[in-house]
C-alpha cells in the first residue's frame, strides 16, 4: 500500500478530505508508506507521526487486515554494492573457510539480557515477562547484510511521490531538520530542510538489529518495560527499532552499536523530538571513516547526526562510564536535557568488548565476546581442571569430569550444611527438576542483608534471621550459572535479591551504577546482574549490597579434619551465630560435635 | 500429631551429649514435656542446690520460645514465687536458633549472676540492692533448706 492509496483510505474511512490530504502528506513525508501497511500494530504508531487517536485506531484497523498483501509490497532490494579490493575479497574468503571449519568468526558475540527483556509495568511494580537473562547469538549470516555509509545530502522536504534515495543506495537515514534546530555554529538553523544519508551494500559486514516491535527487522526483539496508557494500548519507552549492531565478517570481527535501527523501507525515521545536531566544520561523523566517497568532499552542510528520543547507551569496561551512542556511531557525554545531545567524546569509539553493556531505554545488554564464549564453552565441554576463569580468577575446584554447576553444587553439599533452626542438612540443586524433588524445607534459603542460610520455614519469612536478627527477606538461595555474567565459585548473595556470586563479580556489579530509564530522566543505580533488582546500598540504614554466604558454624567438622578445613571450605564462610543469649552460654559451636549419624539422621 | 524431627533431635543429643550440671527429660507419654534439674552453679549462694525445673515446648515450638518453670521454691530477683523467670530469651528475645540446651544454660547462667535491675520479684530485688550479702545468705538459707536433692 503506497501513500496516495492511504490517503484515499482515509476519505474511505470518513476521515474528511482534509485530513485524507493532510495525512496523506504525512505518509509521503514520513516514507511511512510500506511500513503502515506492513508493520504498525498499534495506533499509538500512527498517532506518532501525528493522526488523531479515533483515525489512527480505525487505519490500525485496516491495515492489520491489509497486511498480508500489503507487506508482499516490500521494497526490493536495490543497489549494487561498491567493488571490494583483492585483499578485502581474499580476507573475506578466508573467513568464510573459517568460519566453515573451525566455527571461528561463526558468530561475534552474545548479548545477554541483564533481567529480563520485557516487563508489565503495573504502579511502581514491574513484572517480568519470559526467561531470565536471554541471549542473542550475533550469528555470521549465510548471506552479508551490511551497510556502508555512501553520502550525505541536503535539499529541500521531500514532496508526496518523491523517491528517497538514490538508486544505488539501499538504506538511509532521514532527518526532516525543522527550522530553529542547532546548527554547527550553535545558532539556530534558518529554514527547514531535509538531510539523507545513504548507505550501500557491504559484503564485510552483518547487521544486527534491536527493538521493541515485533517486526522482522528486529532481529532479538527487546520490549522493555510496557504500560496500558489511558487507551489501553501498550507502551514503553524503548524505541521500537532502537539501535542496530554492525560486526565485521572478517577479523577482529569487530561489533560496532549505532543508535536507531531501519524500518521497512529501510530507512531510519528520526522523530520530531530526537536531538539533531550540525557537525562542526570539518568535523566528520563516526561512520564516515569508512564511506564509499570521500566525506571530506561532501558539504560541510550535509553532516548533522542525531540521538533516538529514548537514546542507546553504552558502558566499555575500558572507558568505565556511561556514553550516549549517536545513529552514525559517535560516543557522547549521555544528555542531561532530552533535546541537546552530550558533548562528543571524538576518541572513543562503538566498537563492543567484552563486557560492554548496552542500554535500552533502562534495559541492559551484557555483550560477551566470541573469546569469551569459546573459552566457557571449552570449559565446560572438557569440565576443565584448571577451571575456567585465567588471568587471576579462581578456579573451580572438584572432579573435573564434573560441569562447573555440579562442582558447585557438589562442593556446596559436602559441607552438609545444617539449617540451625530444623537442625538438618540442607541441600542446594542446580538442576530444577531435582531442586523441585526436594522438600521445600531442605532447600537453602538466605537472609541476604546479612548472609545467613536456613532451610525453609514459612515463619522465617516474617521473622528476622533466627542467628543475628537481622531483617529479611528471607529468599531462596539459588545457583544460576551464567558464566558471563560469573564464571567463578559464589562466595557471596546479592542483597535483596539473593542470587549468588564470587566476592569479584560482587564488587563489580556492586560498583556499577545502571540507569532505569531513558535519558535524562535515568536513575543510576547497582543492580543484580540475574534479575535486575536494584541492589541494597542504603550505607546509612546498614545496607550492604551482597553479602557473604554464611553457614551455622561447622568449627567443629574443621576440627576433625585439621589443616584441611579451610581449602575445603573454599570460598564458603562459616559463622557463629551472633546470638548473645547469656555471657556464660558458651557458643553453639563448642557444643555440636561432628557426628555424621546426626548430620543425615533424619534421612531415615 | 508426630513429633518434629527437631524436637526428636534435640532430645536425642540432650540425652547423649549432656550439659554438665543440666539434665532434661522428657515425659514418655508426652514429649513435649520434660523434667528439668540444674545444679546450683559453684561459687553461688546456689552451690550444691539441686532445682527441679518443668520445661514445655508449644505446638510453634522453635518458633515459639519454650515455657520454662522453677518448681523448686528459690530466692532469686528474677524468679517469682510462682517459678516463673525473667529472662529475654524466653520472651521477645527468643529465637528459633536457640535451643532447649541454650535455654538451660542461660538459665544456668542467671543463677551465678542474678540481675535485680530486671527483676521479677520486686520484694527479693528490693532486698538485693539494699544489701546483696544478706540477700545472699537467705537465698544459700534457701537453698539448703528446698534444693536440698530430697525430694
Amino acid at each position: 500500500m503506497r501513500a496516495p492509496d492511504l490517503a484515499r483510505l482515509c476519505e474511505d474511512l470518513g476521515f474528511g478530505a482534509e485530513a485524507a490530504a493532510a495525512y496523506g502528506a504525512k505518509f509521503a513525508e514520513h516514507g511511512l508508506d510500506g511500513w503502515v501497511a506492513a508493520e504498525v500494530d498499534d495506533w499509538e504508531d500512527y498517532a506518532e507521526v501525528g493522526l488523531s487517536r479515533d483515525h489512527a485506531t480505525v487505519l490500525c484497523c485496516v491495515a492489520r487486515a491489509a497486511r498480508g498483501r500489503a507487506a508482499a509490497g516490500a521494497p526490493a532490494a536495490p543497489a549494487a554494492a561498491p567493488a571490494l579490493s583483492d585483499a578485502e575479497r581474499a580476507a573475506l574468503a578466508a573467513a568464510d573457510r573459517a568460519a566453515a571449519e573451525t566455527g571461528e568468526g561463526g558468530v561475534y558475540g552474545q548479548l545477554v539480557v541483564l533481567g529480563y527483556k520485557e516487563y508489565r509495568v503495573e504502579g511502581s511494580t514491574w513484572h517480568p515477562v519470559g526467561a531470565r537473562n536471554e541471549k542473542f547469538a550475533l550469528a555470521r549470516r549465510d548471506e552479508a547484510n551490511g551497510i556502508r555509509r555512501a553520502r550525505a545530502r541536503v535539499g529541500e522536504p521531500r514532496r508526496p511521490g518523491e523517491k528517497r534515495r538514490s538508486a544505488d543506495a539501499s538504506h538511509s537515514v532521514t532527518m526532516s531538520v525543522a527550522a530553529g534546530a542547532r546548527g554547527a555554529d550553535g545558532k539556530p538553523v534558518a529554514r527547514s530542510q531535509r538531510v539523507t544519508v545513504e548507505y550501500v551494500p557491504d559484503a564485510r559486514e552483518d547487521m544486527f538489529q534491536l527493538g521493541r516491535m515485533i517486526v522482522p527487522q528486529n532481529d532479538f526483539v527487546v520490549r522493555g518495560p510496557l504500560h496500558l496508557d489511558a487507551g489501553g494500548v501498550l507502551c514503553g519507552p524503548v524505541s521500537r527499532y532502537a539501535c542496530r549492531l554492525s560486526c565485521g565478517r572478517a577479523p577482529p570481527y569487530a561489533c560496532r552499536l549505532y543508535a536507531a535501527g531501519f524500518n521497512n523501507e529501510r530507512d531510519v525515521f528520526l522523530s520530531e523530538q530526537a536531538p539533531k545536531w550540525q557537525l562542526a566544520p570539518g568535523e566528520r561523523a563516526a561512520d564516515a571513516d569508512d564511506a564509499v566517497t570521500d566525506p571530506d568532499a561532501e558539504p560541510d552542510a550535509a553532516q548533522w547526526d542525531a540521538l533516538t528520543t529514548f537514546g542507546v547507551r553504552i558502558w566499555k569496561p575500558e572507558v568505565g562510564a556511561w556514553r550516549e551512542v549517536s545513529v552514525h556511531g559517535g560516543v557522547h557525554e549521555p544528555r542531561a536535557r532530552a533535546d541537546v545531545a552530550g558533548r562528543r567524546y571524538p576518541d572513543e569509539d562503538s566498537v563492543l568488548t567484552n563486557g560492554t553493556i548496552v542500554d535500552l531505554a533502562g534495559i541492559q545488554l551484557l555483550f560477551e565476546s566470541a573469546a569469551s564464549m569459546r573459552a566457557h564453552e571449552r570449559a565446560a565441554r572438557r569440565g576443565s581442571e584448571r577451571g575456567i576463569g585465567g588471568d587471576g580468577r579462581s578456579p573451580i575446584p572438584g572432579d573435573p569430569r564434573a560441569d562447573a554447576p555440579a562442582r558447585i553444587v557438589a562442593r556446596f553439599n559436602a559441607r552438609r550444611p545444617q539449617c540451625p533452626v530444623q537442625l538438618h542438612t540442607i541441600r542446594l540443586e542446580y538442576d530444577d527438576e531435582k531442586r523441585r524433588a526436594l522438600a521445600q524445607d531442605r532447600r537453602p534459603y538466605i537472609f541476604p542483608a546479612c548472609g545467613h542460610v536456613h532451610a525453609f520455614a514459612p515463619e522465617l519469612q516474617r521473622l528476622p534471621c533466627p542467628l543475628c536478627r537481622t531483617r529479611g527477606p528471607f529468599v531462596e538461595l539459588r545457583l544460576e550459572w551464567e558464566p558471563a555474567i560469573c564464571d567463578e565459585e559464589p562466595e557471596v548473595a546479592f542483597n535483596p535479591c539473593g542470587h549468588i556470586v564470587s566476592e569479584r563479580v560482587a564488587r563489580k556489579w556492586a560498583g556499577l551504577a545502571l540507569p532505569d530509564n531513558a535519558p535524562p530522566n535515568a536513575r543510576y543505580r547497582p543492580i543484580c546482574p540475574f534479575c535486575a533488582k536494584p541492589l541494597k546500598t542504603d550505607a546509612r540504614a546498614g545496607d550492604q549490597p551482597y553479602s557473604r554466604i554464611l553457614f551455622q558454624s561447622d568449627a567443629s567438622r574443621d576440627d576433625v579434619e585439621g589443616s584441611d578445613g579451610d581449602s575445603e571450605n573454599g570460598g564458603w564462610s562459616t559463622a557463629s551465630p551472633g546470638l548473645t543469649v547469656q555471657d556464660a552460654t558458651p557458643p553453639d559451636t563448642a557444643e555440636r560435635k561432628n557426628d555424621p549419624g546426626d548430620a543425615d539422621g533424619d534421612a531415615a | 500429631m508426630s513429633l518434629p524431627r527437631r524436637i526428636v533431635k534435640e532430645t536425642q543429643r540432650l540425652t547423649q551429649e549432656p550439659v554438665p550440671g543440666i539434665t532434661a527429660i522428657p515425659f514418655e507419654d508426652n514429649m513435649r514435656y520434660f523434667n528439668v534439674i540444674i545444679s546450683g552453679p559453684d561459687d553461688s549462694p546456689y552451690e550444691a542446690g539441686v532445682f527441679r525445673l518443668e520445661l514445655f515446648l508449644p505446638a510453634d515450638y522453635p518458633m515459639a520460645p519454650p515455657k520454662v518453670r522453677f518448681l523448686t521454691k528459690i530466692y532469686h530477683p528474677n524468679v517469682d514465687k510462682l517459678g516463673r523467670i525473667c529472662l529475654d530469651i524466653l520472651k521477645d528475645k527468643w529465637s528459633p536458633a536457640l535451643q532447649i540446651r541454650t535455654v538451660l544454660l542461660s538459665i544456668q547462667a542467671l543463677l551465678s549472676a542474678p540481675n535485680p535491675d530486671d527483676p521479677l520479684d520486686n520484694g527479693v530485688a528490693d532486698a538485693w540492692n539494699r544489701d546483696e550479702a544478706a540477700a545472699q545468705r537467705t537465698a544459700a538459707e534457701w537453698t539448703r533448706m528446698y534444693a536440698s536433692g530430697a525430694k
